[in-house]
């Protein structure tokens, strides 16, 4: 069966989590070095998976349901082009984090690998799972994992962070499972399988409006949306630099993938109901976001409301409901993880030379390390949108889409992501740029040694090459047949292209 | 092949910022300026082997539904010229940069950012739609950016590269809502598609004129305009190479460059056309006016800069698209060659550019100062100069055009340009020197040479296009309508226009007498008649304050207000009351049931209720 390979996808990091606790603890770097080579099977397996996903394909591609609990509970995954991307995105980000955690964190270093593991494998289990329970599952396990990365590897306030992360995304999560369990009943036939929800005839919209909102708790949580954001400074801040980049790159995902997944096929006029209050909420968040972190001292906390403001974006995007909007929202949350974690990525190294992450401390930083100036400021205009880079090939189709859907509200999240541009200035302003400032000890800052060029290149050049042609994954991403039917098309004059 | 001139800027690009540090510096240079040449070169080939209008299609960029964007590009006359002006005036200024940033250590970085500059400059000219074409606009702005703030040790060099960048975002935003606007209205941003459409008359004057006004903020940003004027001041820490080339000849005339490219639209936008052409008339006039009383060199000329987009503005609202174009070609000859000569006296001085410091400088500069010289006398419009035909090619197109309101300010304008010029000129080079220990550095063959190939078609470029009266042929208008969709709608009698050049070459030497009068001695006390106009020509009518006032303190102070109220004492207070309820709700639930229920089914119950209240409310 060939769908052994998603089996083998989902296994593999479980079982890797398992085999990094026998390492030797006293070689750090061997440890690591392992755990860097383990995770490079399953983004190789997620790479196969891709370049054999059909171009334009919407049906699920290499599916596998083996029995499990019960008839109506069957072990169901496949990988579809909504979850094909971030699939991608997930197994990417495990290689280059681990070699970012190198030197830090000091203690039970095999604990900490293993939770990334375990993390991986969760968030895997959540993109391919085809049945609601299931993915249920997967959903709260990601917690756990994250819940001690950042509760034990964190930074000084972390136990209060991990509480509050835990809580709080809990307290959106309980309603989904009251949500996915109130849906089994009604839909009536015995069975947690997806794909038998999404084919039932639709709920009536009263029931739609009620199940819509107990799924969008979890969802809004995770993205996040203003006002369920509170938690993911705080949580962002405080983790290590690997946590910080799973939770904005691919955690805050799981409430787009969600959406999409579950929210809009199966209640497609509570959605519609609903659009105008979502719609205010994700550009409130948009230019919130954008505003608050222009007010931030830690660069961590900078980019974490940055992500506020994008994930504001990408919302707008998903819910103009057209095919441009779909496409850019999906394409923007892979460019987003990838610029994002690599400003994530970039904060850690810079924090790892001088202990401190608060602007004030640094000036003049790109004299002494050129070529980190180099790859900081090419994320960070990515992460602005400038053309050429990825960040705008996710933006522009969105932008594009809203403005169909009304000028104004095209314009107002213009405004929005140009206000955006403050921030990412400032920040490379005041931290690159300006008299030199140096260390304590009296010693300049190092510029990137040769891993941790290593580990920066590849996302360099997934922001150049998308940038420039973003085809390379949106002609993988058609939207899939659970949810084209709920996309509305625009019909431009016929003008001669 | 047409995509030559953009792959050698890049390939030296490139080199320059991977290997950067590991070449000499001599070798960095000569990549630059290598790199340059070939750009040059290789667009003077495909223009002297007659290469006729031609596309180039490399595949799409965007194919998202209904939005399909190629990466595409048009050669024709007009990208073959705008190409072939930042091509010329690039290399003389790469050389140029030669001498002028021998000393300095980031020679390579300086030298990449220059190819990378010349790089987009030459894909804005190229591009074939308008999404590529904004590729390049943000790109030479990326390149403006980091140039101004090239030396990053200077705070005041990096707020003003900050600034510059902010300011073209905000203009921007229109530009892509033009850009969507126009898109969705036709189905295409293609350049020659768009072509054909306005001139089969399918685009009513009612869609132009919306997409056109919401373009032109673009235009504002790009080519500093009222009120996005106040980045190209500031624009002036940049090095001077930096300002001659990319805020004087190229860049900052992008905005012109796109509204002759699109001539046909804003030629069906009458309303639109009245607008812009009253915003360059007055940004002309402030910027005119501003530049009469500043001390610093590089302010007069970049004031004069922003009066003279103001010019081309003007002219593209009088629909005289042809003569702003021209206006735009003869002015980055000259305005370059003003810049660059402003650098040999910064760079013979070591850095001093308060004019009041200078004066005499004739003796020990002679050869820039005739240069220098001649460039003024062009920017002034002095007959014979090339500045002088086609500032009265705009100033009669706006007569005739039945814009007389406007042609009367820009005869003002033309009075202030001379006066302003002319003064700087006699401050600098005559009198005797005010600051008495001064040591020269001379400038070396490596920047006069580039001065002197700049002088040329500033002396002459202006036989390019002789005014319609000499009835004489003209390979400028040949060229240009090739390019207008639509003809120009004024022709006036040979007498009226021969009576409104001798008007303006009027103007143009009354300012020079003037300025000859008042500065060629000793400076006198004040610059203006009375201290009110002085303070507001100094301040630039105090713009700067009232941004500050008005616009970045609020938006500091909402940013700060957001997130420590808002943000901690607000919404996340109010996380922390609901956990602290529920917590204190589950203590006292437990002790009725004599045992513990979790926590998550109390936040199930208690979410579960708030959210169907939620429902009930919406």
């Amino acid at each position: 069966m060939r769908g052994h390979a998603l089996l083998f996808l989902l296994a593999f990091p479980f079982f890797a989590a398992a085999l990094v606790l026998l390492f030797p603890q006293k070689r750090r770097s061997l440890t690591i070095l392992l755990s860097f080579l383990l995770s490079l099977l399953p983004f190789g397996a997620a790479l196969r998976l891709f370049f054999l996903f059909p171009e334009g394909s919407t049906a699920p591609f290499r599916e596998i349901s083996l029995p499990w609990l019960d008839p109506g509970v069957s072990f169901h995954l496949a990988v579809d082009s909504l979850s094909l991307p971030l699939i991608l995105l997930t197994t990417l980000l495990l290689p280059i984090t681990l070699l970012a955690s190198w030197k830090s964190p000091g203690e039970g270093i095999k604990g900490f690998l293993s939770s990334l593991f375990l993390l991986e494998g969760a968030l895997l289990g959540v993109f391919l799972s085809q049945n609601a329970l299931l993915f249920y599952l997967f959903w709260e396990a990601v917690l756990i994992p994250m819940y001690f990365l950042i509760g034990k590897w964190g930074g000084e306030r972390r136990t209060g962070a991990a509480r509050k992360f835990l809580l709080y995304t809990m307290a959106g999560s309980v309603p989904l499972l009251a949500g996915i369990l109130w849906s089994f009943s009604l839909y009536g036939r015995g069975s947690f399988e997806i794909a038998l929800w999404t084919s039932a005839p639709l709920l009536p919209a009263a029931l739609q409006k009620i199940l819509f909102l107990l799924f969008l708790s979890a969802f809004a949580v995770k993205l996040p949306l203003f006002p369920f954001h509170t938690w993911l400074p705080d949580a962002h801040t405080e983790a290590p630099t690997a946590g910080s980049v799973f939770l904005a790159a691919v955690l805050l995902k799981m409430g787009v993938y969600g959406f999409l997944r579950l929210a809009v096929p199966l209640f497609p006029e509570a959605v519609l109901s609903f659009r105008p209050a979502l719609i205010a909420l994700a550009l409130i968040g948009v230019v919130y976001g954008a505003l608050t972190a222009f007010a931030q001292e830690d660069m961590k906390r900078l980019v974490a409301y940055s992500s506020v403001s994008h994930m504001g974006l990408i919302f707008l995007g998903l819910l103009t409901l057209t095919p441009e909007g779909y496409v850019g929202g999906l394409l923007q949350s892979v460019n987003h993880g990838l610029s994002t974690g690599a400003l994530f990525l970039c904060v850690g190294l810079l924090y790892e030379r001088t202990h401190t992450r608060l602007q004030r401390e640094y000036g003049g930083t790109a004299k002494a390390m050129p070529a980190f100036n180099l790859l900081f400021l090419v994320f960070l205009l990515s992460s602005a949108g400038l053309p050429g880079l990825n960040g705008f090939t996710g933006e522009f189709p969105i932008f594009w889409a809203l403005f169909l859907k009304s000028p104004w509200l095209a314009g107002a999240a213009l405004t929005g992501t140009v206000v955006g541009a403050v921030y990412l200035l400032s920040l490379y302003k005041r931290v690159m740029t300006g008299p030199e400032k140096s260390l304590e000890s009296g010693t300049r800052l190092l510029d990137l040694s040769p891993r941790e060029l290593l580990l920066l290149l590849p996302l360099l050049l997934l922001v150049v090459w998308i940038g420039l042609y973003p085809s390379l994954l949106t002609k993988k991403m058609a939207p899939p047949s659970y949810i084209a039917p709920f996309l509305k098309e625009y019909r431009l004059p016929g003008g001669i292209r | 092949m047409i995509l030559l001139p953009l792959l050698f800027p890049l390939l030296g690009s490139l080199l320059l910022i991977l290997l950067g540090r590991q070449l000499s510096r001599r070798l960095a240079g000569f990549v630059g300026c290598a790199a340059s040449g070939l750009a040059f070169f290789s667009s003077l080939f495909l223009i002297l082997s007659r290469r006729p209008t031609s596309t180039l299609l490399l595949g799409e960029w965007f194919r998202f539904g209904s939005l399909r964007l190629p990466w595409a590009f048009l050669w024709d006359p007009l990208s073959s010229v705008m190409v072939f002006l930042v091509g010329g005036v690039g290399l003389l200024i790469h050389i140029y940069s030669l001498g002028y940033m021998e000393e300095d250590p980031s020679l390579p970085r300086f030298f990449a950012l220059m190819n990378l500059f010349t790089f987009f400059m030459s894909l804005l000219a190229l591009s074939s739609n308008l999404a590529v074409l904004f590729l390049g606009w943000e790109g030479v702005g990326l390149c403006s950016y980091l140039l101004i703030g090239f030396w990053n040790h200077k705070e005041r060099a990096v707020a003003a590269g900050t600034k510059a960048f902010l300011f073209n975002r905000v203009g921007d935003l229109g530009f892509l809502l033009g850009l969507f606007w126009l898109f969705k209205a036709t189905g295409t941003v293609d350049f020659q598609t768009l072509d054909s459409l306005l001139r089969g008359g399918s685009i009513a004057s009612a869609t132009a004129t919306p997409i056109a006004l919401l373009l032109f903020c673009g235009v504002a940003g790009k080519s500093a305009q009222l009120p996005l004027s106040l980045w190209l001041p500031d624009a002036m820490e940049g090095p001077t190479p930096v300002s001659a080339f990319i805020h004087a000849a190229t860049m900052v005339t992008a905005g012109i460059f796109l509204m002759v490219r699109l001539n046909g639209l804003f030629f069906l936008a009458p309303g639109a056309s009245t607008a812009i052409g009253w915003v360059g008339g007055l940004t002309a006039l402030f910027g005119g006016f501003s530049a009469i009383a500043q001390r610093d060199i590089k302010k007069v000329l970049a004031y004069s800069t922003i009066s003279q987009l103001g010019y081309m503005v003007m002219a593209v609202g009088a629909g005289a698209f042809a003569a702003s174009f021209f206006h735009l070609a003869t002015h980055a000859f000259f305005k370059a060659l003003l810049f660059l000569a402003a650098g040999c006296v910064i760079h013979a001085l070591r850095g001093e550019q308060d004019l009041f410091s200078m004066g005499g400088l004739r003796k020990d500069l002679p050869k820039t100062g005739v240069l220098f010289f001649i460039g003024a006398a062009a920017l002034a419009g002095i007959p014979g100069f090339s500045g002088s035909f086609s500032k009265d090619w705009i100033l009669s197109s706006l007569f005739l055009s039945g814009h007389q309101a406007l042609w009367a300010l820009g005869l003002l304008v033309e009075f202030l340009t001379a006066f302003y010029i002319f003064r700087l000129y006699y401050l600098a080079f005559h009198g005797s020197s005010r600051s008495p220990e001064r040591q020269i550095h001379k400038p070396s063959a490596t920047m006069l040479l580039p001065l002197l190939l700049l002088a040329l078609p500033s002396l002459l470029g202006g036989l390019l296009s002789l005014p319609a009266f000499l009835a004489l042929p003209s390979p400028w208008r040949s060229l240009m309508a090739s390019i207008l969709l639509f003809p120009e709608p004024f022709q006036g009698a040979h007498g009226t226009e021969l009576l409104l050049t001798l008007l303006s070459a009027g103007a143009a030497l009354v300012g020079f007498v003037t300025a000859r009068r008042a500065y060629a001695k000793a400076p006198p006390s004040r610059d203006l008649p009375s201290p009110l106009l002085e303070e507001l020509s100094k301040r630039a009518f105090s713009l700067d304050t009232l941004l500050e006032r008005f616009l970045l303190t609020p938006y500091s102070r909402l940013s700060a207000f957001l997130d420590s109220w808002v943000e901690r004492r607000g919404i996340d207070r109010g996380v922390y009351l609901t956990g602290d309820l529920f917590q204190a709700l589950a203590g006292s639930l437990s002790r009725f049931q004599d045992g513990r229920l979790h926590r998550s089914l109390i936040g199930l119950l208690a979410t579960g209720a708030s959210l169907l209240t939620l429902l009930v409310l919406l």
